[in-house]
């Protein structure tokens, strides 16, 4: 079978991206881990393409977690902050979507893996059938799953959030 | 059917029922019709999923940047495979051994085929015989270690196409979610405490956004061009102008770069519509996109310089327009250049459908004349002794990825300023079409002259 990777590619990226990035909280990273995902695609031509591209992800992201790149990754982050500081827009919005953005990602790393992990799927389109095949679940629990991952998530959310403004 | 538990509830919203999977969504549909309390829970369910939806928006980078061009992805794995071989995390990697890199290895000369040809586009003498002359992205991708193919053609194109059916479907669905916990998200910003919505289905989906109507232009600078970042700074205010309408390319709004790519503009009424015969003694070798039925020639002459505008038909129905004049500079002043309109929607934008029929892989040149063009075009290059400048300077814009990206313009202009392939020695090629830029460039890249 043969698959238009260009099309793929061009379709999948910036979902890939999202998915990464909520996973090592580093744009650049994720954008490296995302071409590099591609990159494995084109040398195995799976027969679903976008399935396989997540599962990769997901294992590279893993991967990057667990790996000694840690500090760098770090580095690139206060580099990426400095980058984006300089021209702000309106500083008050800026600060509060940072807050926002960290209350969201200390909610989501809250989470079980296996529930972060559905939720994850979910919002970059995989379908049930495609998450039940990806982490091993019955279809039939996904649902559930994932109701219970939004309810977490929301949860920790809001709890951060009310510990924020009672500061 | 008994009550409704939360799951099923959120699979139901999710569209993630299915009748081989368990109940099936008109099963709970009806019971929720029937039973008020599963009603209120569906309710609650609602706000919790988009409640979770706004927080996952929360959490995504403010800039995602450009996408990297797919022949960026290629250059990576051509370096890639040159160093060692592709190590794997996947799905069942612990189970294959590791195994040459023998696809990247034909990506990698696929890749550097674009450069080979690209440099040939400089020696038109060498490209007189008729002869495809370009290596279109989804070529390279279609080609294998075993061979072009071994599906038949019908086949193999009916498969693709079922996975970028499947793609494009996902990627709208993704679109869909994310719209929809955008949509959330404002709400939880604004900290709002709205009844909800009183709808029944998921949310709609959002429009995607059209892809910009592209603009690619050729551009030789010669020494008297200005060059360097300040240029391009000075020109990223031209690079974000909005487009004319699809009519002429002489009413695009004044750029400097554009004008080095354009020249003087033609007056609309200058143009004469001529037969292909005095097309052709109008100038010395007729280019344009291989395989696109021709809708007609129109010659003009400004300032003394002789044009030659041809029209081609896309399978929509829609026109690319190709303005050819004359460029007398020499090889190593060629650059490839090019600017981006912003999006405008209310423009119609051809489908992708009809651009990716024009590019047709049954149109495009097999492995085999494409690997003796490029056989033809090296020798050809060893005739003409072109300098290492000239090789250089052309390799430059086209490696790795065939894209410049001005490091002087804003990141907005930067993501949006998409450019380049190549040129023809002695003519500079304008081409303008109301499709979206990338495929704009896939089809220059088929840019042959007629015979």
């Amino acid at each position: 079978m043969s698959v238009d990777w260009a099309a793929v590619y061009r379709s999948t990226y910036a979902e890939l991206v999202r998915f990464l990035y909520r996973k090592v909280w580093d744009v650049d990273r994720a954008r490296d881990l995302a071409q590099e995902t591609f990159l494995r695609a084109l040398d195995h031509e799976p027969e679903s393409p976008r399935r396989w591209l997540f599962t990769v992800a997901t294992n590279l992201a893993r991967d990057e977690a667990r790996g000694a790149v840690r500090r760098k990754r770090h580095l690139a982050l206060l580099k990426a902050e400095a980058e984006t500081a300089s021209p702000p827009p309106d500083p008050l919005r800026r600060v509060e979507r940072l807050e926002r953005e960290a209350a969201a990602r200390r909610a989501l790393e809250s989470l079980a893996q296996r529930d972060r992990e559905i939720l994850l799927l979910w919002h970059a389109g995989l379908s049930y059938r495609d998450i039940a095949a990806e982490t091993g679940l019955a279809v039939g629990a996904i649902g559930t799953t994932l109701a219970r991952a939004r309810r977490r998530l929301a949860e920790a959310y809001h709890a951060l959030e009310a510990k924020h403004v009672a500061r | 059917m008994s009550h409704v538990d939360e799951g099923l509830l959120h699979a139901w919203l999710d569209g993630g029922l299915h009748p081989d999977d368990g109940p099936e969504a008109a099963d709970v549909a009806r019971h929720l019709e029937e039973c008020p309390d599963c009603r209120a829970r569906l309710e609650e369910a609602r706000r919790l999923r988009e409640d979770a939806a706004a927080i996952l928006a929360a959490a995504e980078p403010a800039e995602l940047g450009p996408i990297p061009p797919f022949e960026a992805l290629l250059a990576r794995g051509t370096e890639r495979a040159a160093a060692d071989g592709s190590a794997a995390t996947t799905p069942g990697a612990a189970a294959r051994p590791q195994r040459p890199p023998f696809r990247i290895a034909t990506l990698a000369w696929a890749a550097s085929l674009i450069l080979a040809v690209g440099a040939g586009w400089l020696a038109r003498e060498v490209l007189r015989p008729p002869a495809p002359l370009a290596v279109e992205e989804r070529s390279a991708t279609r080609t294998t270690a075993t061979g072009p193919s071994a599906a038949s053609g019908p086949e193999r194109e009916a498969e693709s196409r079922r996975v970028e059916e499947q793609s494009r479907r996902a990627e709208e669905e993704a679109a869909r979610r994310r719209a929809s916990a955008e949509r959330a998200h404002d709400r939880l910003e604004r900290r709002d405490v709205e009844p909800p919505q009183p709808e029944v289905a998921p949310a709609a989906p959002k429009p995607e956004l059209e892809a910009p109507t592209g603009d690619v232009a050729i551009a030789p600078t010669g020494s008297g061009a200005r060059t360097g970042a300040a240029e391009r700074a000075a020109d990223a205010p031209a690079a974000r102008a909005p487009a004319a309408d699809a009519g002429a390319i002489e009413a695009l709004p004044p750029r400097p770069m554009a004008a080095v790519a354009t020249g003087p503009s033609v007056p609309a009424d200058a143009w004469r519509v001529v037969d292909r015969a005095e097309a052709e003694q109008w100038v010395d070798g007729i280019y344009a996109i291989e395989g696109l039925p021709v809708v007609d020639y129109a010659i003009a002459e400004t300032e003394g310089e002789r044009r030659l505008r041809t029209r081609q038909r896309l399978a929509d129905g829609t026109v690319i327009e190709l303005v050819q004049r004359p460029s007398a500079l020499a090889l190593d002043e060629l650059v490839a250049t090019g600017f981006a309109p912003p999006a405008q929607p209310e423009r119609a934008v051809a489908p992708r459908d009809a651009v990716r029929a024009a590019l047709d892989p049954s149109r495009r040149p097999t492995e085999q004349e494409t690997r003796r063009q490029a056989q033809r075009v090296l020798e050809g290059q060893a005739r003409r002794r072109l300098s290492r400048t000239a090789i250089d300077s052309l390799a430059k814009p086209l490696a790795p990825s065939g894209i410049q990206v001005d490091s002087a313009t804003p990141p907005a202009a930067a993501a949006a300023t998409d450019t380049a392939v190549a040129g023809v020695v002695g003519y500079t090629i304008t081409a303008r079409a109301p499709v979206p830029r990338d495929s704009l460039r896939a089809l220059l890249r088929r840019l042959t002259s007629l015979h």
